[in-house]
């Protein structure tokens, strides 16, 4: 039972995981950043995992988790920039890559929230509501970040002549 | 120019985990479950140390200053120290948010979080609130840290008025502490060792009894109890309740008592 378990969580571990890590890295901008995150948040649902096993939407809990994960990153980071200067921050990849593609160069100028409601909604799919829980916002103002996310990404598009 | 969709599709397919990171998940388990381990043995250890420590050293009425020759801490408690301090400023500036950024995930706060409100942010949060519509206002006097395991013990000593006292010429009423645990800049537990003697019977009782003979349903409003107790001994136990309703009242109620107090109606 215990490995039946232990190997259902692997299953979805490795059906999930690069998945998550992909669409992280497209909201941190940060491939460590992604990679921690998304081991926390897999950790915390194995821990849980025969609650989660049996929820209808185990992925939902998943981004849930490592959304709330972000959150608590971000929250902490900025109560930290207030606090001191000297806060060392990981740098976006997004920026410093030399070779970044098009799509790169529309991301980097937009907020981690930005590209957390655009990523969220636009690629994963899911609704506005769903993410706002996800992100602690309320649907109106993922709709409004998704939007100026599309807007800028259109038009550093259009400049690159994509 | 492609739909947003595709061309973060496409963004994302760039970003290839490396392999073995099942393998990475579970050395992190394994880490997880083996820092909780030593972390159950350690926090009952750092809190008796704790209690020896105040015992033996005159707690948190003495003042004097650490003598010149004693060795002096490492780096790592007196970062844990800075991490208590943050954290205390901002739980006694009744800010959740920024109290929260000094806890680890995991941290246990049941020591600080009245039940039945969750040990979490949200507990944190209404705990905060009453404490706020109680005019609770916390004075950190002293704080020191102690290696302990692989975790820092910080016991840190507090002065408290609550109710208006500072304005009735009462308090503040010291001899409290507050015991942390943190580990890896992160405080995984807080508990409060509150001296409650002197507050309960100048202030916690006299405001009770006096909502309860002046406002008899606000009474219940208010506090955590069944019904009005029905001796002084009663009115030094009785909690309050942190709800919406019970805080307006709180917030409400007190101003009037200290102008009862002052006018010798109280």
């Amino acid at each position: 039972m215990v490995a039946d378990q232990a190997a259902a969580f692997e299953d979805f571990f490795r059906g999930q995981t690069q998945n998550l890590y992909a669409h992280l890295c497209l909201i941190t901008g940060n491939r460590a950043e992604a990679e921690e995150l998304a081991q926390d948040a897999f950790l915390r649902l194995w821990e849980r995992w025969d609650r989660v096993a049996d929820m209808e939407e185990p992925v939902g809990y998943l981004y849930r988790t490592a959304m709330n994960l972000f959150r608590k990153r971000y929250r902490r980071v900025g109560v930290a920039l207030r606090k001191t200067v000297s806060v060392e921050l990981r740098e976006d990849e997004f920026a410093m890559a030399e070779d970044r593609s098009v799509v790169a160069g529309a991301l980097v100028e937009l907020t981690p929230r930005q590209r957390a409601a655009l990523v969220l909604t636009e690629l994963i799919g899911f609704s506005s509501e769903e993410a706002g829980r996800m992100l602690g916002i309320r649907p109106g103002t993922v709709r409004v970040l998704a939007s100026q996310g599309r807007a800028a990404m259109k038009q550093h598009l259009e400049a690159e002549d994509v | 120019m492609s739909d947003p969709r595709s061309l973060l599709e496409r963004e994302s397919q760039r970003f290839v985990q490396q392999d073995g990171a099942f393998e990475r998940l579970r050395r992190r388990r394994d880490r997880k479950r083996r820092n909780q381990r030593i972390a159950a043995g350690v926090v009952g250890i750092a809190v008796f140390v704790a209690a020896v420590w105040i015992v033996t050293s005159g707690g948190p009425s003495d003042r004097t200053q650490t003598p010149a020759n004693e060795p002096s801490r490492v780096n790592s408690t007196d970062a844990a120290e800075d991490v208590v301090r943050g954290f205390l400023a901002a739980f006694g500036a009744f800010d959740p948010e920024a109290a929260m950024t000094y806890v680890g995930d995991d941290a246990d706060l049941r020591g600080l979080i009245e039940p039945p409100a969750p040990a979490n942010e949200k507990g944190l949060s209404q705990e905060l609130a009453m404490l706020e519509a109680q005019r609770v206002q916390l004075t950190i006097t002293w704080c020191q840290a102690a290696p302990f395991g692989s975790s820092t013990s910080v016991v840190c000593g507090f002065d408290f008025h609550a109710i208006a006292s500072d304005v009735l010429g009462l308090g503040p009423f010291t001899g409290s502490t507050y015991v942390f645990t943190v580990r890896d800049g992160e405080i995984v537990e807080a508990a409060p060792n509150a001296n409650l003697k002197q507050f309960k019977s100048q202030m916690r009782a006299p405001f009770a009894e006096w909502v309860a003979a002046t406002y008899p349903r606000d009474f219940h409003v208010m506090y955590n109890t069944g019904s009005i107790p029905q001796n002084p001994k009663g009115f030094r136990q009785v909690r309050g309740r942190p709800t919406e309703e019970s805080m307006r009242l709180w917030r409400l109620h007190i101003p009037e008592y200290v102008e009862a107090v002052q006018q010798g109606t109280a």
